[in-house]
């Protein structure tokens, strides 16, 4: 069993230079194989070759994202990397048994120390690539857990450590915008789960620790749910409601209430189904000949708001916007006079809107150009072009079918997510994926990120998502998923710094 | 057009009001490429591309099977800030295998049409007021005129959330000429004017009605004809004299039941006018000597089905009135100006849609009264089959050789099945058999004539279609 002093550690880290923060963002996984509990070390089977030496591995808490209860969390440190393997040191808490699930840099506390030996805010660099990591402003132990401590040493470095004891890296900070090229990764992410269906639309949707999937699938739609040891189940599934083609479909979940929306092409529209899912099964229970998307109209974070529009072959998006209630009886709708002042633009998909007392903004998205409106429709509007293409369903359709020829359009509806607060919103634009720059097999997606604040001029950073086959996002209420058909596999993008 | 990544465009973010910088264009390119196969038919000339009735039933039931292709392309190109759009689209075909004109050895031929052109563009200081001016796909009614044709067309909605359509169309201007006669001057060509308005009142609930204005004055070259077979105004454009209003009211209903979504759909159309400066030749030819006639007509239509799980099932109901008296001044049958109609595989047009009996949605002059009960059923998202039964009557007696008279066209039975084995490729299939009534024996030729009806139909056909 060979073991290694921290002391030694650090020495090997300052030989090899500075480490790149968003190599080790990832939450790559690892499981225990062999332990020793004299020696305080134990082997481990990783899947993830970006994993190294200084690497901090967390044991998954059964509860909460934060809980940081010293009787639940474990701490590894990574001494040694092999093929598929390594050797991890026990730093804090009780040893985790063998086959025992671990995640990098996850759910430990952290702050950034400046110069002056005092916290202060995380730099975007910082919290992008280690999305995972629970940043503190104050500097102190939370709840008996040490903190992952990143001390900002000068030359726009910062070494991290882990209680005072363990050298995890340096890595380089980045004080001002991010560009784009500073969160590249290096390498393929690995999966962040794997499906066992060969799916040909996903949504997802986190609740607690758990992620639920839906997944289309030929003539039917299954449920799965992922529970914190990363194993994914099938819960139920179900027909297509009346074999229409499925376009998207979102989760909406209120109340311990799990629905799905689904949004289908019927030849000369889109209507929606509203699946239940409650003990065990899955029954539509509604319809309704409207376009149906979620916002996030009261900015606390949630996209809780069902909003309906009509769409029709002949007349494309109608004017009329709905509010919608879910409920086990099906769906209300009431009419949203509210919102009508942002038509004709307005989409209940693929646009998003914040409309308060202090001001009102209106973001479209469309296959290759992002528009802002500032005060709704009014006024002048600021359009970006989107390199790649924006990711998202595309249905063409001919305008009017009963004609020998018709004249064809294209339904687009992009799969965005929306990172709300009080002081404005972010808006995550994924790009359709393309063949990475001097990498052979490997597949790199963009996803730029707009952030808006009221008075403000608009700000984007960009991040990107490496992998081995083209991926599309993944529609959903929460996170940033991408899946790959290919494999079956549902990859997680990094998240950018949010202020 | 060059592009900028997002992150990076931000520092260089324009508005687009008050621009008058030089924009270029995004060019689309769209295409609808269909081949159809006729596998079999048992009556080739009954499929003979006529208005409103152009086959003769046959007593040696001549075969016909044929390949044909039937191609359009067109190119779209959109100014920069999405305000202008131009449209040219160009056709080639129908043409059959082994046909001349590009169909025969070495395919050397010339069969390149325009079909569309045209440009839209948003009215200055509106969001949603577009005008478009040109030869384009024009709709006012399915029942009275859906198909191309050089217009100019206004489009929007209002605040009270109805979206109207304001149209000038010239149909036809044969006679314009540099030197008005006395008999043609002015305003006289084959002009319409329509007006539309459509709301959508409720997600289950749009309702819509429209007024037609067809005026025409074009009669220098002596008598124009009006045909039985080729009762359509665009028939006779070039030399007659009309002015025929039609007024329309279209409902669309939805609900969701127990049993599904059920849905009824409604439209009833009233005609009026005169036409003048032609005579009338009804089918058995003697021809109406009247030179001025009045027009009063009527057709409605109503659809009630029900969707349940991935099954639609539908009941039509067609009738358009008919012309009871083809020697009398009066027009009575449903006249439409350019439609293409496809309720029954036999006597309207199917997958092969330049071979049909008739593009109307009535029968000669002698209207319409069409039952039809269809089922489809998606077998997959992207499969579905249908199995329909169609009635088929005339609204008016049509006067048989023996001295009858008869209303009864036939039972008609059809199938098809269309598969989409990639989101923009259709694999499809029809049948369908007409077990003749013997209203028909007015459409046998002349030797098979004996007042019943003698023949069936057959027709048998596929396609393979490809649109982008």
């Amino acid at each position: 069993m060979i073991t290694r002093s921290a002391i030694f550690v650090s020495l090997m880290l300052l030989l090899a230079g500075a480490v790149q923060a968003n190599e080790r963002g990832y939450p790559a996984k690892a499981e225990v194989t062999q332990v020793d509990r004299g020696q305080n070390v134990l082997s481990l089977a990783v899947d993830d070759d970006s994993v190294e030496v200084g690497d901090l591995f967390v044991v998954s808490r059964k509860s909460g994202y934060a809980d940081t209860s010293e009787e639940k969390l474990a701490v590894i440190g990574i001494e040694s990397v092999g093929k598929d393997r390594a050797l991890g040191k026990l730093l804090f808490g009780p040893m985790p048994s063998v086959g025992a699930v671990l995640k990098r840099f996850y759910g430990i506390p952290a702050v950034l120390i400046g110069k002056a030996g005092k916290p202060r805010p995380v730099t975007p660099a910082l919290k992008s690539g280690f999305p995972d990591l629970v940043w503190s402003n104050d500097g102190e132990d939370v709840g008996g857990v040490p903190l992952v401590r990143f001390q900002v040493t000068g030359r726009g470095q910062a070494v991290a450590t882990f209680n005072n004891t363990w050298l995890i890296g340096i890595l380089p900070l980045d004080t001002g915008q991010v560009p784009a090229e500073s969160v590249r990764a290096n390498s393929p992410a690995t999966p962040f789960a794997q499906l066992p269906i060969d799916a040909t639309l996903l949504s997802a949707v986190r609740s607690g620790d758990n992620y639920y999937f839906a997944a289309e699938h030929g003539n039917r739609i299954s449920f799965l749910l992922m529970g914190p040891d990363g194993i994914v189940r099938k819960l139920t599934s179900l027909e297509v409601p009346r074999r229409e083609k499925v376009i998207r479909m979102d989760w909406y979940v209120e109340d311990n209430s799990y629905y799905l929306i689904l949004n289908q092409w019927n030849g000369r529209g889109v209507s929606s189904a509203l699946i239940q899912l409650a003990d065990g099964k899955a029954k539509a229970i509604d319809f309704i000949p409207l376009v149906l998307g979620l916002q996030d109209l009261d900015a606390d974070g949630r996209r809780e708001t069902v909003l309906g529009q009509p769409f029709y072959s002949e007349k494309g998006f109608g004017s009329e916007i709905y509010k919608i209630s879910i409920s086990p009886n099906g769906f209300e709708k009431a009419n949203s006079e509210e919102l009508s002042k942002f038509t004709p633009f307005f989409r209940v998909i693929g646009a998003v809107v914040q409309n308060n007392s202090e001001y009102s903004e209106l973001v479209v998205v469309s296959q290759e150009e992002v528009s802002v409106f500032p005060a709704g429709t009014m006024g002048s509007r600021l359009s970006y072009e989107i390199e790649n293409g924006v990711a998202g369903t595309s249905i063409s359709y001919d305008v009017q079918p009963e004609l020998v020829f018709s004249p064809r359009q294209t339904l687009f509806l992009p799969n965005l997510l929306v990172l709300s607060n009080d002081r404005g919103f972010n808006i995550g634009i994924p790009q359709k994926s393309r063949k990475a720059e001097n990498m052979i097999g490997v597949y790199e997606t963009r996803v730029d990120w707009l952030t808006l604040r009221p008075g403000k001029s608009p700000e984007t950073q960009s991040t990107s998502l490496l992998t081995s086959a083209p991926v599309f996002p993944v529609s959903g209420n929460t996170g940033l998923f991408f899946m790959s058909p290919a494999e079956t596999s549902v990859y997680r993008a990094p998240m950018p710094a949010v202020n | 057009m060059k592009r900028k990544i997002l992150a990076t465009a931000i520092t260089g973010m324009a508005t687009l009001t008050g621009s008058w910088a030089t924009t270029a264009a995004e060019i689309e390119f769209h295409g609808d490429m269909d081949n159809r196969f006729q596998a079999y038919t048992n009556q080739r000339d009954w499929f003979s591309g006529g208005n409103s009735g152009g086959g003769t039933l046959k007593d040696e039931e001549p075969t016909e099977s044929f390949g044909e292709f039937k191609y359009r392309f067109w190119a779209k190109a959109t100014s920069d800030d999405k305000k202008v759009t131009g449209v040219f689209a160009t056709e080639i075909g129908g043409v059959r295998y082994g046909e001349g004109s590009g169909g025969d050895f070495s395919g050397d031929g010339v069969n390149i049409e325009t079909r569309w052109a045209y440009v839209d563009f948003l009215v200055p200081d509106t969001l949603d007021q577009h005008v478009s001016l040109g030869l384009q796909p024009v709709s006012v009614n399915r029942h009275v005129w859906a198909e191309t044709a050089t217009a100019a067309v206004w489009k929007g909605s209002l605040n009270s959330g109805f979206d109207y359509q304001l149209l000038w169309g010239r149909g036809d201007s044969t006679n314009e000429s540099d030197i008005d006669s006395d008999a043609d001057e002015g305003w006289d060509g084959a002009d319409n004017f329509a007006i539309n308005f459509d709301k959508r009142f409720s997600p289950n609930l749009s309702a819509g009605i429209f007024y037609l204005y067809q005026m025409n004055n074009q009669i220098s070259e002596g008598l124009g004809t009006v045909t039985s077979r080729e009762y359509e105004l665009k028939s006779i454009a070039d030399n007659s004299k009309y002015s025929v209003s039609s007024f329309g009211l279209e409902v669309d209903y939805g609900q969701e039941t127990s049993l599904g979504r059920m849905f009824l759909n409604g439209t009833v159309i009233g005609q009026s006018g005169t036409i003048e400066g032609v005579n009338f030749d009804p089918l058995n030819g003697a021809t109406n000597p009247n030179t001025s006639y009045d027009l009063s007509t009527f057709l409605g239509r109503g659809e009630l089905g029900l969707q349940f799980g991935p099954n639609r099932l539908t009941y039509t109901m067609l009738y358009a009135s008919g012309d009871g008296n083809e020697q009398d001044g009066n027009f009575d049958a449903f006249i439409a100006t350019d439609v293409d109609f496809s309720d029954s595989m036999i006597f309207q047009e199917n997958i092969t849609s330049d071979d049909y009996f008739a593009e109307t949605p009535y029968i000669l002059d002698k209207g319409y009264f069409m039952n039809k009960l269809q089922l489809d059923h998606n077998v997959a998202s992207n499969v579905k089959v249908s199995g329909m039964v169609v009635y088929n009557l005339l609204a008016e007696d049509i006067a048989l050789v023996n001295g009858s008279s008869a209303k009864d066209l036939g039972l008609e039975f059809g199938s098809r099945i269309s598969y989409f084995p990639y989101p923009s490729l259709e694999l499809a299939a029809e049948a369908a058999y007409l077990v003749s009534g013997d209203a028909m024996d007015a459409l046998e030729e002349t030797a098979l004539q004996d007042g019943q009806s003698d023949k069936d139909i057959v027709h048998v056909a596929g396609r393979v279609r490809y649109k982008f």
